[in-house]
């Protein structure tokens, strides 16, 4: 009983003396609160301010009023406290997507960019969590993009950007950049594009932007000029070659080139002209991963006059491996260009369709490309060849003395003909000589030095040559080490701003059995 | 004069081009000042974010890390951040840097702070700079976060450093460098250390040590080194010569002399903080301070941060914060020079530190300091009104016209010079004026709460009101010298036309129509005949005619007055017709000196002023001089002697002359509002009639006696006017000028008075009682708009009317009845309740009394403005915000308030004993009586009594015949009321004994009738507004002071010496205060003297005797005493002293 009595003196005392405590308390915070939203609604934000700081003082976790006195300095212009206010409800409250884009809105501001940069980001992580607002992931997603290093996140930001709004011009914009960061300049150049179309104006970043990825990728028309001399006889062959090419990027993922043009070819017996035409395209997969094509019609050989080349390219900074397949005329077949028959039988242009895989990579300052090959050769009226090989190439730079550039080459060349169909030989049945150099081994390497010399800025001139210690066996003959030699020349001029000229002349010899001579001139027409 | 003329065309011109420049600047202020605060605020947050940086940069954990000091930490910078954090209002970063410090640097023995730390203590010593900035700092935290403990901590710190780190010489007490350095053989003081304001800081908390001895000694040091040393700059330190007891500049072993590096920075921004905080008469030292360095600015365009002490450079490295310290100090004397040195220098600096590049942690404290000084944010927070902090100064001074209010000051100060300044403060002036109402209709409704539209606008409204009051007065008085007093035209002999004077009556005494017609029979002008206009049909008022031969005409009782009138008009004949209410005793001279406009055919009528004889309510309650001009004064004289000047002056209801024919012209007097007088005036002027208006006081009459009358003339006034103002608007009234339309309806608008009063009361009322803002604006920007209107509005008024000063008068005036007149303004709805009634007059009463009938709509407001006003009071001191706003509204509730208490003073009514007014008349008078005779000069008279001052001081017989030397002579007996001492004068008043009615006609004739009796009325009335105001004030002081109920008939000399009384059984020394014919006046200590008994007093002039006759307690202890002589009192020759001639009497 007397506990009764205790407990209801102490729940007596309880209420006299605590609750009037707690009474006014919340009196006084409700006042206070009252005060401040009332403030807010007339916007006297320095009066709210006044209350709510009055209500956070009573209770530092008071959430409208940790939330409203941050607005309310804000809109005083107070953004420093405002910020400093939004931390600290925001560090309690992560809830609140509003706030959270707020605050780091906010923190963009450049004052707070050297040390509040990772909590701006913070802040766009916390609001996007609770709110997926595309206008605040874009402006995260730039913020992203700003940085190398969070440039693939930005892309990624942006990418579900645009899976809600496809013509989000921002968003492209952003992802442009992004990918310029990466360096994936097709797609940098195509979200750059886009972002064009889907804006009624560019921003002006956008255009240099857009500008430096067009660099390489302008329109040009070529006027080419080709020269060939096979002076070594019966094998004799002259050619030359006039047409005219165009370039053109129609997808910043693709390059297209077409061209068409005349040729004629002779020897001491025979003349044959035709016309050509070639079409290339270059698919950019990615900075990666791209697919290379080329097509090509001649109608100077007679018979087939398809060649082309189909390749696939993985390039790495580290390393670049380009498997193919490729078709292309053997001239040095040729007294057959034009086709001779001989009792009905007709000889003429080989082509070689090679399986390849070309595989470039550096050790050190050396840089090293290897390509084995596998293929057969196909002429008319002899069997299909088989053919397997292998050509490598080392280069490195050697020295640099005023305006030459030096550096030495090794050139490797090995291949293995099924049979040899080189030595077919002019006989009472068959007046004209035929075949083509495929030896059953056939081991080349050159050690090349190779120089550039810089005449101006508008003019250099590289050189390469050097002899070449050759290996033939010809399985009619005993094999036999032989001399050859190499040589390169290659001289350009920028003639005015669209107009670029490069001459370029090869001299390749192979033991005695056979010379060439190649010249190539182009006169390149530039839209910029 | 003539050559003032062009100068002052030439001064106007000017300055109307300058006004006129500057109008559309003064219109666009608005965007020009809110830049100005935008740009404050910008600045404030600019120091806010200086804040930030430096915590997120420098304070890891509560510990502030130099990072380009090695990354140690000092105390002093534990203490910076301490301050700063209290100024910033940062409690979070306050408490955190506190409990570090407390917890790593307050490890000595006593409350002092290790001064380096960096992973352990580095040193013990302490640094006196620190310890004095973590004091200070807990002090104003306990004050900036109402935490009682901070102050607690504080005071040990101070007890430490008062006994530690002070130096106390036999003379002085000097700050050392730190614990260590009074110990050593030639104490060493830094004199960036001295840190005047916080010892200022420290003496209102600390009471147990004199710090106002080191402020002292502190300046001392710094008056020895520029003023006797001639120093340019100071040395980082002194030392003291134990040798010599003297401050020295030179070590007194080795002689080596420090030079002025970044260790004496701080002393500069020290004593600006002082000068800021304290307002400390050291200019000329400031001054001082700052010469070197404008020098060296001039010079050179920069200041490095080492020089010796006669200023010569020992560095080429520019010393960034010595820009900071110096320009703080700048601000306080060269603002100049700190402007330029913070836009030279220290905004790139901030810039630089906010952009986050690397800024010197010294650097970065002092950009901060520097910039909030100028910013007004570092405080003491004990500031007198310091609640108001922070007031928008640099908003307010923006918005605030300087330059054209000081011109319009200027120009009012010169406006009685020549009229035409008179037109250029008007013109800046309205303005002004114009430019706040502007303001306040385009940014400061409240639209957004509820009814706010409602109440910011009704406010604006009363406000536009206010200003259009004075433009119409403009119209009314005109701009100029005052007209001069009408004229008369030359008149013959022969222009004698008839006058019928009207004398309407209605319930008013018989008494009162006597003197009235006792002053009508006697004008001396022929052909006159008087009418008594009777409504109420009383047979003594007939009788009453008729002793005085006067024909009495039974009025209509339809109509009120102008319905008696026209009735009147119909039996009578005259060419001239006088109308005086029943109470308006005119003067001899009246028609002598109205008559003769009427040569002018088209004079319609004439007027006189209103004058009263009587104290008008206000002149009552406040018992004010005489030289404070009734209320009506000012209408009567200034308005109507000015409307006089355009032909514009109107019939007010009494003495007036009017000719007959323009009356009838308009079929008698008007009859539609129940204010005839001012309609019948319109219809006169609208039909081409001219008016006169002579400035004399030919009439006098009584004034409303009491607040229920009072209400009653001011309900009449006020329903005739809106009655007209609706029903007959002058405005569209045909035949009048544009002059008269306007000046019309301005005294027809002023009427609405009630309702602008009545805003003007509430308007408060909404924000204390129910948070309601009327007006949206801050209240700084509020008062650089409003601070003109309120300032200029009443000079605009002063400057129409000079020479009627109501400054604060018509406050009361208005106030007192604006509450029932706005009630009554709702019987314009109801027609039958708006019934003429006569302004009751003629009242006696003899005790104090408060009308609680008229003053209900005054309590009620009263009562409800006190709730609002309590309410606001625990708002303001409970919950501590919005404070500018509740100072505002406060403020304005409480003077509304003070109207209020004024117009309750004027219901409660002082007693009025007596039944005739006292008007002051010299007359030469002699007392005579057996053997008696005394000559004086009369200082007042009345019809019942006399008094005179007279040099003689001695008693007066109770019966004396009087005889007043006036034409022609008169006698009578009388009987002494009162003799009392008046500075060095006696004073006496007399009762005529025995008064019969011819007696009573001579006094009338005498007093009233006589034109010399008020020809000198106004002479000496206050024409001062600020007397005018001390007038209202000491009034409302006098209003409450009790009543004087008796008076003595003899009169006291006061004495004051000690005296010893001798009673039956006791001896008792007192104090002597005063001493009459009858008795005396005394001051005893201890326990009360018995009374009834009789006294022996023994004085030096020898002894008396005397019985007590009262005694009263005053103060514990203290007992006042009264006794009256039994016997013949040596001290006055021939008096016989009796108990009543010695008993106070009532008067």
């Amino acid at each position: 009983m007397r506990y009764r009595y205790f407990i209801l003196s102490l729940t007596v005392w309880n209420l006299f003396m605590y609750s009037p405590c707690t009474i006014a308390a919340d009196f006084v915070e409700s006042w206070y609160l009252s005060r401040g939203r009332a403030n807010m609604e007339i916007e006297n934000y320095k009066a709210a301010i006044e209350a709510f700081e009055r209500v956070v003082e009573h209770d530092p976790d008071h959430r409208e009023s940790l939330r409203s006195l941050g607005i309310a300095y804000e809109r005083q212009g107070l953004k420093d406290k405002s910020i400093e206010t939004f931390d600290r409800y925001l560090a309690k409250y992560d809830d609140d997507p509003e706030i959270a884009f707020k605050q780091a809105q906010a923190l963009e501001w450049s004052r707070y960019a050297t040390y509040r940069e990772k909590d701006m980001l913070k802040y766009y992580r916390m609001g996007l969590k609770r709110q997926d607002d595309p206008a605040m992931r874009l402006r995260y997603a730039s913020h992203l993009a700003a940085q190398k290093e969070t440039a693939q996140e930005a892309v990624a930001q942006y990418d579900r950007v645009l899976t809600s709004q496809p013509h989000s011009s921002q968003a492209h914009q952003g992802l442009a950049k992004a990918y310029a960061w990466l360096g994936q300049n097709d797609l940098a150049l195509h979200h750059a594009n886009l972002a064009r179309h889907a804006a009624r104006r560019e921003p002006g970043d956008m255009t240099a932007l857009r500008r430096d990825m067009l660099k390489g990728r302008e329109p040009a028309v070529e006027g080419v000029i080709s020269v060939l001399a096979q002076p070594e006889k019966p094998f004799e062959l002259y050619g030359i070659r006039l047409g005219s090419r165009g370039k053109v990027d129609v997808s910043p993922f693709t390059t297209t080139t077409l061209e068409v043009g005349g040729e004629h070819f002779w020897s001491s017996s025979e003349q044959r002209t035709g016309g050509y035409l070639s079409f290339g395209n270059q698919l950019r997969i990615n900075p990666t991963h791209r697919f290379d094509m080329l097509i090509e019609y001649h109608d100077a050989p007679r018979g087939d006059g398809m060649a082309y080349k189909f390749e696939y390219v993985y390039d790495r900074p580290s390393i670049s491996i380009r498997p193919g397949v490729k078709r292309e005329f053997r001239y040095d077949s040729f007294a057959a260009l034009v086709g001779s028959r001989t009792t009905g039988q007709l000889l003429g242009l080989a082509r070689s369709t090679l399986f390849y895989t070309d595989v470039a990579f550096d050790i050190g300052s050396v840089h090293l490309d290897v390509t084995p090959f596998v293929g057969w050769v196909s002429a008319e009226s002899v069997s299909k060849n088989e053919q397997v090989g292998l050509a490598a190439k080392g280069a490195m730079p050697l020295w640099q003395t005023g305006k030459w550039d030096w550096s030495g080459e090794y050139l490797f060349y090995v291949t293995h003909y099924g049979e040899n169909q080189s030595g077919f030989r002019s006989s009472p049945t068959e007046p004209t000589a035929g075949g083509y150099f495929s030896p059953q081994i056939f081991v080349n390497q050159i050690p090349r030095l190779a120089a550039s010399y810089t005449i101006d800025e508008r003019q250099d001139f590289t050189i390469a040559a050097g002899p070449a210690v050759q290996y033939v066996d010809e399985s009619a003959r005993a094999a036999q080490i032989r001399v050859g030699g190499d040589a390169h020349a290659a001289y350009t001029a920028r003639l005015s701003k669209p107009w670029l000229l490069k001459i370029m002349v090869d001299y390749t010899q192979i033991s005695s059995v056979y010379t060439r001579i190649q010249g190539n001139a182009l006169l390149v027409y530039t839209f910029y | 004069m003539t050559s003032a003329l062009p100068h002052a065309w030439v001064i106007t011109l000017a300055l109307l081009c300058g006004c006129l420049a500057e109008a559309p600047s003064i219109f666009a202020a608005n965007t020009q000042s809110e830049r100005s605060s935008d740009r404050h605020i910008r600045e404030l947050d600019d120091l806010s974010a200086l804040w930030s940086l430096y915590k997120q940069t420098f304070i890891v954990n509560g510990r502030v890390v130099s990072w380009d000091e090695q990354g140690v930490t000092t105390s002093e910078g534990q203490g910076y951040a301490m301050l700063r954090a209290v100024w910033s209002g940062d409690r979070l970063m306050f408490d955190r840097v506190w409990a570090w410090t407390k917890e790593h640097l307050q490890v000595r023995d006593d409350k002092l702070f290790a001064w380096k730390w960096k992973s352990k203590v580095l040193s013990m010593n302490s640094a006196t700079d620190a310890d004095t900035d973590i004091a200070l700092a807990l002090v104003l935290a306990a004050r900036r976060f109402d935490q009682p403990a901070y102050e607690q901590e504080a005071l040990a710190i101070l007890t430490s450093i008062w006994d530690l780190e002070l130096l106390h010489t036999d003379s002085h007490i000097y700050v050392t460098a730190g614990n260590w350095a009074r110990h050593e053989d030639h104490p060493v003081i830094h004199v960036a250390y001295l840190a005047p304001y916080a010892y200022e800081v420290f003496a209102t908390v600390d009471g147990a040590h004199p710090w106002a001895r080191v402020i002292d000694d502190a300046y001392a040091t710094l008056h020895w080194l520029y003023d006797q040393e001639h120093v340019a700059l100071p040395p980082d330190i002194l030392y003291w010569n134990r040798t010599t007891q003297q401050l020295s500049l030179q070590h007194p072993t080795n002689g080596r002399v420090s030079e002025f590096s970044y260790d004496a920075f701080p002393i500069f921004w020290r004593v600006a903080l002082d000068a800021q905080w304290f307002n400390r008469a050291e200019g000329p030292l400031r001054t001082t301070m700052l010469d070197f360095f404008q020098r060296e600015w001039r010079a050179h365009g920069r200041l490095v941060d080492h020089y010796t002490l006669d200023g010569t450079p020992r560095s080429v490295i520019e010393g960034l914060p010595l820009y900071a310290t110096v320009s703080a100090l700048a601000l306080q004397e060269q603002p100049d020079f700190a402007s330029t040195l913070t836009q030279r220098k220290l905004t790139d600096l901030q810039r630089t530190a906010l952009a986050g590049k690397a800024t010197p942690y010294y650097l970065h404290n002092w950009l901060w300091f520097s910039q909030a000084t100028s910013l007004q944010q570092v405080r003491h927070y004990d500031e007198f009104l310091g609640f108001l902090r922070p007031f928008d100064y640099e908003g307010f001074s923006t918005h605030f016209p300087w330059e054209l209010f000081a011109v319009t000051i200027a120009l009012f100060f010169m406006a009685r010079w020549h009229p035409v300044f008179t037109v250029a403060f008007l013109l800046c002036a309205l303005t002004l004026c114009v430019r706040y109402l502007w303001w306040r209709i385009f940014n400061t409704l409240n639209t957004i709460e509820s009814g706010g539209l409602a109440i910011s606008l009704s406010l604006w409204v009363a406000e536009c009101y206010a200003l259009s009051t004075v433009l119409l007065l403009l119209v009314q008085v005109g701009i100029g010298r005052r007209p001069s007093p009408a004229v008369p035209p030359p008149t013959t002999e022969k222009f004698a036309p008839t006058v019928d004077v009207l004398i309407p009556i209605y319930s008013e005494s018989c008494a009162i129509l006597a003197q009235t017609l006792i002053g009508a029979c006697a004008m001396t002008y022929g052909p006159k005949r008087i009418y008594v206009l009777d409504d109420s049909h009383r047979d003594d008022v007939a009788q009453l005619a008729g002793r005085f031969g006067a024909s009495y005409i039974k009025g209509p009782r339809r109509h009120a007055k102008a319905g008696n009138l026209n009735h009147a008009l119909t039996q009578t004949d005259g060419e001239l017709i006088v109308v005086f209410d029943t109470d308006h005793i005119p003067v001899t001279s009246f028609l002598r000196e109205t008559v003769p406009f009427f040569v002018d055919p088209r004079m319609g009528f004439v007027q006189t002023p209103h004058h009263f004889y009587n104290q008008d309510i206000f002149q009552r309650a406040l018992r004010t001089s005489p030289h404070i001009p009734n209320e009506q004064d000012m209408f009567n004289h200034a308005i109507q002697g000015a409307r006089q000047g355009w032909g514009g002056s109107f019939f007010v209801g009494s003495g007036a002359v009017f000719r007959r024919a323009a009356i009838t012209a308009l079929n008698g007097f008007k009859l539609m509002s129940i204010t005839e007088d001012i309609h019948t005036s319109q219809h006169l002027h609208a039909h081409g009639w001219k008016s006169a208006f002579v400035d004399k006081d030919l009439a006098v009459g009584l004034t409303a006696e009491n607040l229920a009358s009072y209400l009653v003339q001011r309900r009449r006034w006020m329903l005739g006017c809106l009655q007209i103002f609706f029903k007959d608007n002058p405005l569209f009234c045909r035949g009048l000028s544009i002059r008269h339309r306007i000046g019309y309806f301005a005294s027809l608008y002023y009427f609405f008075f009630p309702v602008a009063r009545v805003i003007f009361w509430i308007t408060p009322l909404y924000f204390l009682a129910f948070h309601l803002h009327p007006i949206f604006a801050d209240v700084s920007i509020l008062l650089a708009y409003l601070l003109p209107f309120l300032v200029l509005v009443p000079l605009i008024s002063s400057v129409l009317l000079p020479g009627w000063p109501r400054l604060l008068w018509s406050t009361v005036y208005e106030t007192t009845v604006c509450f029932p007149l706005f009630r009554s303004m709702f019987d314009l709805l109801l027609p039958k309740r708006m019934g003429f009634k006569v302004t009751p007059k003629g009242l006696v009463t003899h005790r104090r009394s408060f009308d609680w009938r008229s003053s209900a709509g005054l309590l009620i407001a009263t009562t409800i403005t006190l709730v609002a006003i309590g309410k606001g009071l625990w708002e303001f001191w409970y919950f501590g915000i919005e404070k500018d706003a509740y100072f505002f509204n406060l403020s304005w509730a409480a003077v509304n308030l003070i109207g209020l208490s004024a117009g309750l003073l004027m219901a409660w009514e002082q007693p009025q004993r007596r039944a005739e007014e006292r008007i002051r008349k010299a007359i030469p008078l002699r007392l005579e009586t057996d053997g008696y005779a005394l000559d004086g000069l009369s200082r007042d008279v009345s019809l019942t009594g006399i008094s005179l001052e007279t040099a003689h001081t001695d008693s007066i017989p109770s019966i004396v015949n009087l005889t007043a030397q006036t034409i022609p002579p008169f006698t009578c007996q009388a009987r002494v009321v009162y003799h009392e001492p008046v500075a060095g004068r006696a004073r006496c008043g007399l009762a005529f004994v025995d008064q019969n009615e011819e007696h009573r006609r001579a006094m009338v004739l005498t007093i009233f009738a006589d034109p010399a009796t008020w020809s000198a009325a106004h002479r000496a009335s206050v024409r001062s507004k600020l007397l005018m105001a001390g007038h209202l004030l000491a009034g409302l002081w006098r209003s409450l002071a009790p009543l004087r109920t008796r008076r003595r008939r003899t009169p006291r000399i006061g004495l004051y010496r000690l005296v010893t009384i001798q009673t039956q059984d006791h001896t008792r020394t007192v104090l002597l205060r005063n001493r009459s014919a009858g008795g005396i006046g005394l001051l005893g200590f201890g326990p009360p003297l018995p009374s009834d008994e009789e006294w022996t007093i023994q004085a030096t002039t020898g002894a008396a005797r005397y019985r007590s006759c009262y005694r009263k307690l005053i103060a514990p202890g203290i007992w006042r005493f009264g006794a009256t002589s039994s016997a013949v009192d040596p001290g006055i020759p021939g008096s016989r002293p009796s108990i009543e001639s010695s008993t106070p009497t009532t008067i």
